[in-house]
């Protein structure tokens, strides 16, 4: 397993952590039943602790690893070489995803228009070549953007954002 | 509608088009590797509202059936296997492949898939409703306990380590706790939030996990290239004293298949995996495997395709999901109007033998499409991803949108997508979390109702045979590891 792994191994056991904390915490608070023996508190405290005992023993086995023996190469039976990972690209994308959802959030432009601009930005963005696939992103940017608007609005008689 | 007027509904003009159609997205999808099934189904769920629930079952069927084909053609071509359950494919389809045979391994891979689909379905057919008479018997306790296996199942056999699998089951099942409590009518851990009264909507749960996962991965490495291996078409078809010797693998590996397609919550990947093992231990020349072995090629893919039909069984009869991809079938029943289980003969025999016919009429298109669409799979490989990220985030958002008309869906799914991303990079399995998320309400309720009968008295769950040889299995799984580590240890 190589570091980043590692790391997102052990944020998940922290996260799942915290989480198993608040249904305790939430759980403790609720009223138990009137009708019925264990009330709706005692099934999530009860997965809550076993998350709890569990995310520790992720942990541990991540320490005692860690402490075991040097970190091996990551192993990709399938793909050959580990590939580069963009990491620059990931968050620009996400950044970029968010703001389109808070923009349709907004109501400040038609959805077929927003999208379009978003997969405009997107493909360039993950393009290695944007000038030669520029004409390629602005006919897919367009079909698809108004497209949907058409077919979700018109077809599907969805309400769109 | 009976079986055979399911059948002739299919061969309307539009059901039959929607199977068509569904297959083939299948197959593409299947192929290209980093995308999956479940994620063509999650995306197409919020299309299939207007439809009636027989032609969406019938599109939903038909995607599954092709996406666990359609991964075999960039296994054998590519060395990447389009989805998980076509990873035993590789070791035998791509050594067939460098020896200049690989229109041999993807004829027999097709052929394979066929016989396996066609062998489950006979099952499907004459399984779901004997078990489903049965399961009108079972008591909240026994449903309990067949939720705690199923999760404790598709934990062991999920990834590498059991304890992860089990640590994502748990997350899962905690996200399925908040909203409204049907016992008390009193609504818990919604995080102060309103709109969390009703809990987390299915849609933007196992779209953000499988869709926006699945893409925030594929970002990391977007112009990713795979080396492609040279293929001429024809050569495909094999003798028929080839086949004969292949018989008696066919029927075990899709026996296999079918049967670990019952067991709750492990599908595909299990199935090829076990009849692979088994295919090898059971062969005069087990050197062979590995190597380019023509039947460890037809074991994995008669296996992996066995499974679908086998893994409706349980779904269709007790409304436990076989499968990751049977918990959307799941969730698409239940976006109609739908509660799969023993009752689903009395309420809705319409949608049970739609999606038997369904599966079917999925598997013989899947096999003349597979044969059509080889030359196109090897181009649809070509598509740049710049391309096909983008589309999918689009088509993600729209349709979480269009299922409930609220942006705070679309604000869940993107959360649960960065959460399915950290999974996947930390190694926690996906399936056992969206099993334990679409069960836990289930168990819950089960178990709380049972209690209620019994006036607090744990008892049966100890004493009721079905529930006891459950609860056993349960534990065997769990101690199983530290058996098996304890004995190495001392070896």
């Amino acid at each position: 397993m190589g570091d980043r792994e590692a790391r997102a191994e052990t944020l998940i056991a922290l996260l799942a952590i915290v989480l198993s904390g608040f249904f305790l915490f939430e759980g403790a608070r609720l009223k138990p039943g009137v009708f019925e023996p264990i009330g709706p508190g005692a099934v999530p405290m009860g997965v809550a602790v076993v998350t709890m005992v569990l995310s520790a023993m992720v942990l541990f086995g991540r320490w005692r690893s860690a402490n075991a023996r040097p970190q091996q190469a990551d192993v990709r039976p399938f793909d050959g070489p580990a590939p580069h990972e963009t990491w620059a690209l990931l968050l620009a994308s996400a950044a970029m995803t968010a703001v389109y959802v808070l923009v349709l959030q907004s109501g400040a432009g038609r959805y077929g228009y927003v999208t379009v601009a978003y997969l405009l930005a997107m493909f360039l963005a993950l393009s290695d070549q944007a000038r030669k696939d520029l004409p390629w992103a602005v006919a897919l940017a367009l079909v698809f953007g108004l497209g949907l608007d058409y077919v979700f609005r018109h077809l599907l008689v969805a309400d769109l954002p | 509608m009976d079986l055979f007027q399911s059948f002739l509904y299919l061969m309307g003009p539009w059901p039959l088009f929607l199977c068509v159609l569904g297959t083939g997205l299948g197959i593409i999808v299947g192929a290209i590797p980093g995308l999956s099934g479940a994620m063509l189904i999650a995306l197409t769920l919020p299309l299939t509202f207007k439809m009636v629930p027989e032609d969406a079952m019938a599109l939903l069927v038909s995607m599954y059936t092709g996406s666990i084909t359609g991964g075999l053609v960039s296994a054998i071509l590519l060395r990447i296997p389009g989805t998980p359950s076509n990873v035993i494919t590789v070791f035998d389809g791509y050594a067939m492949a460098q020896k200049g045979q690989a229109g041999q391994a993807l004829g027999l891979g097709i052929a394979a898939s066929f016989f396996g689909a066609v062998f489950a379905w006979f099952a499907l057919a004459l399984l779901t409703r004997p078990l489903a008479d049965v399961a009108v018997r079972f008591t909240p306790f026994d449903y309990f306990a067949m939720v705690l296996s199923a999760l404790v199942l598709i934990s062991s056999v999920s990834g590498t380590s059991m304890v992860k699998g089990l640590l994502a089951g748990m997350i899962g099942v905690l996200f399925a706790f908040p909203g409204l409590d049907d016992n008390t009518g009193s609504t818990r851990f919604t995080f102060g939030m309103w709109q969390l009264t009703s809990g987390f909507d299915i849609l933007p749960v196992l779209v953000g996990v499988f869709g926006i996962g699945t893409v925030m991965n594929e970002l990391l490495r977007p112009r990713a290239r795979f080396e492609r291996i040279a293929y001429a078409p024809g050569g495909m078809w094999m003798k028929l004293s080839e086949w004969k010797a292949q018989a008696w693998n066919l029927i075990r590996s899709s026996a296999i298949g079918t049967w670990i397609g019952i067991l709750p919550g492990i599908g595909a990947s299990v199935g090829s995996l076990v009849a692979y093992t088994v295919a090898k231990n059971l062969s005069a020349t087990p050197e062979a495997f590995g190597k380019g072995a023509p039947t460890g090629i037809v074991a994995s893919e008669a296996a992996n395709n066995a499974t679908v039909g086998g893994a409706l069984i349980p779904l269709l009869a007790i409304g436990i999901p076989g499968s990751v991809l049977d918990v959307f079938l799941m969730g698409a029943m239940q976006i109609h109007g739908i509660q799969p289980g023993p009752l689903l003969f009395e309420q809705h025999a319409s949608i049970v033998y739609v999606v038997i016919a369904a599966c079917l009429v999925s598997s013989v298109l899947m096999l003349v499409q597979m044969v059509l669409m080889i030359p196109l799979l090897r181009r649809v490989l070509d598509v740049p991803r710049q391309f096909v990220l983008p589309l999918i985030l689009v088509f993600c958002v729209v349709g979480v949108f269009a299922s409930s008309n609220r942006m705070f869906d679309v604000w869940i799914m993107l959360g649960f997508g960065v959460l399915g991303f950290l999974m996947e990079r930390g190694g926690l399995p996906l399936g056992p979390f969206v099993i334990g998320f679409i069960l836990a309400p289930i168990a819950e309720s089960r178990l709380r109702q049972g209690l209620m009968m019994t006036d607090g008295d744990y008892s049966p769950l100890f004493t009721q045979p079905l529930t006891l040889s459950l609860m056993v299995l349960s534990a065997l799984l769990l101690c199983w590891p530290f058996v098996r580590s304890y004995r190495l240890a001392r070896r």
